[in-house]
């Protein structure tokens, strides 16, 4: 290991509650008749492997959402969530990883994964994230 | 054997006797026509059919009381097909002996043939032999000729009908700038026509299928013939599928929070090319969305399964099935219409 991935794996701490939300704002473009795409839960390249969360247990889903959209300026159709434990299910481990002007940040680790493997693990998640539906806003 | 592959039998014998056609006449300049009887000199006869994919074996028949010639105009026709069919696929110009008048026969032959469909062409004995596809057909006719005929299964509006001359004119989703193409109708089309024009003068879409003649930039120009004209059975599917369509062609480059490209022509047209026939083939509509990458992306639950067909932006696609109890997974390279229809037959 680097230097750099020592101080990185220092920072990181890897999430153990299987019950813990992890929030996850989606792109407008990205909601289709209020179904998101497994793109969503899956990491672009720009991510480097890691898919960025909102942790549940040090913010809710509608704070993750105001943060995202005023203070980070970002699109967002909602927070839709899954569990550390639907991550595990899957294969993927999850990890607390504090930013200054993120809240609450973690990341769900694809590092390492192939395309595929990696679009397949993201398949998983969106479906679990699909069935408990938008946190918020509230569906009407 | 599907029994539409029948009729790629009997156009392939009339390709056989097209080109042998040509062979005799470069080979006979003195003579102004074939000699009597010359076509009935080729009898073909399926003597088998072996397994493993459909294999059709052609036996050639001798005539009463004749031995069978080593070689003639017929053989050598085969050998020239076998020829050109190799090079087309190879990505080269067609052979310089094949008869050029005999390359618009090609339209006929391969007519039934899907995207992902070859027939190979293999001599007696042989153990493999050049592949004809679609793509192989549509390249080589259009190596002399400026259209190229091939099957059409595609969503229409019916917009006049000729009683008289026995025509119609339609506006096909695929066709150049929407512009309404031709299409002859006969006794049996007629009444599905008439009735696809109704209440008044352009009735709710219908799915066509036939025959059309194709620009060399793939675009339907007519029909040659039409099957069938019929309802379609989800109007409504097809209308949010071209306003979602319609939604991402408008996404500019950046559209993913900075990230994200437009989405390409390729992607866009493809996806809506096979969700429509997806339609058809009863397949629900899909949630569509755009790739950072611009393509598209369908996605369904089915039963157990979550299925994706990723457009990418060359056009070409593929398919993912996942079991959300299991993690298990499907793939499919191709993701043409009848394989993703066949994976959600096997999903549900």
């Amino acid at each position: 290991m680097t230097d750099e991935d020592l101080q990185a794996a220092a920072q990181s701490a890897l999430l153990t509650d299987p019950g813990e939300a992890l929030f996850r704002q989606i792109h407008p473009s990205w909601v289709d008749d209020g179904v998101p795409t497994s793109q969503a839960f899956t990491p672009t390249p720009k991510d480097e492997g890691e898919l960025s969360i909102a942790r549940g247990s040090r913010t809710t889903a509608e704070a993750a959402y105001k943060h995202y959209t005023t203070i980070q300026k970002l699109a967002s159709a909602g927070t839709w969530a899954v569990t550390v434990g639907e991550a595990s299910n899957a294969g993927l481990e999850s990890f607390d990883d504090d930013q200054p002007d993120v809240l609450a940040h973690g990341f769900v680790d694809f590092r390492g994964l192939s395309r595929k493997e990696a679009k397949r693990k993201g398949v998983l998640l969106a479906a679990h994230a699909r069935a408990r539906g938008r946190l918020f806003p509230v569906e009407p | 054997m599907p029994v539409e592959a029948l009729t790629e039998l009997v156009a392939y014998q009339q390709l056989v006797v097209g080109v042998a056609k040509e062979v005799y006449r470069s080979s006979h300049a003195d003579r102004q026509r074939l000699p009597r009887g010359f076509a009935d000199r080729l009898q073909l006869r399926l003597r088998a059919i072996e397994q493993g994919s459909a294999v059709p074996v052609l036996e050639r028949l001798r005539e009463s009381g004749a031995l069978l010639p080593r070689a003639d105009e017929f053989t050598r026709s085969r050998d020239l097909i076998e020829e050109a069919v190799s090079a087309i696929a190879a990505g080269d110009a067609l052979p310089e002996d094949f008869p050029r008048q005999a390359v618009v026969l090609f339209n006929r032959f391969g007519q039934t043939l899907r995207p992902d469909e070859a027939i190979e062409l293999r001599k007696p004995g042989a153990r493999s032999g050049p592949k004809y596809t679609r793509d192989v057909q549509r390249r080589l006719v259009l190596e002399e000729e400026r259209t190229f005929q091939a099957e059409v299964s595609d969503i229409g509006w019916v917009l006049e009908l000729d009683s008289t001359r026995m025509t119609c004119m339609m506006r096909l989703r695929s066709a150049l700038r929407a512009q309404p193409v031709p299409a002859p109708v006969d006794d049996f089309t007629f009444d599905q026509v008439k009735a696809a024009m109704e209440p008044n003068g352009e009735g709710p879409p219908v799915h066509v299928t036939g025959i059309g003649v194709y620009s060399t930039a793939g675009h339907v120009l007519r029909l040659s013939s039409i099957q069938e004209v019929s309802p379609i059975e989800d109007p409504e599917g097809l209308e949010a599928l071209d306003s979602r369509i319609a939604e991402l062609a408008e996404l500019k480059p950046g559209w993913l929070d900075g990230a994200g490209v437009s989405l390409t022509l390729e992607a866009l047209g493809k996806a809506r090319t096979t969700l429509t026939e997806l339609l058809l083939l009863d397949v629900p509509r899909a949630r569509i969305y755009p790739t950072p990458e611009g393509g598209v992306q369908a996605e369904w639950a089915a039963g157990a399964y979550e299925i994706s067909v990723t457009f990418e932006p060359d056009g070409s696609s593929d398919a993912l099935a996942v079991n959300r109890e299991s993690g298990e997974s499907r793939e499919l390279e191709n993701g043409e219409a009848a394989g993703i229809a066949q994976f959600f037959q096997l999903a549900l």
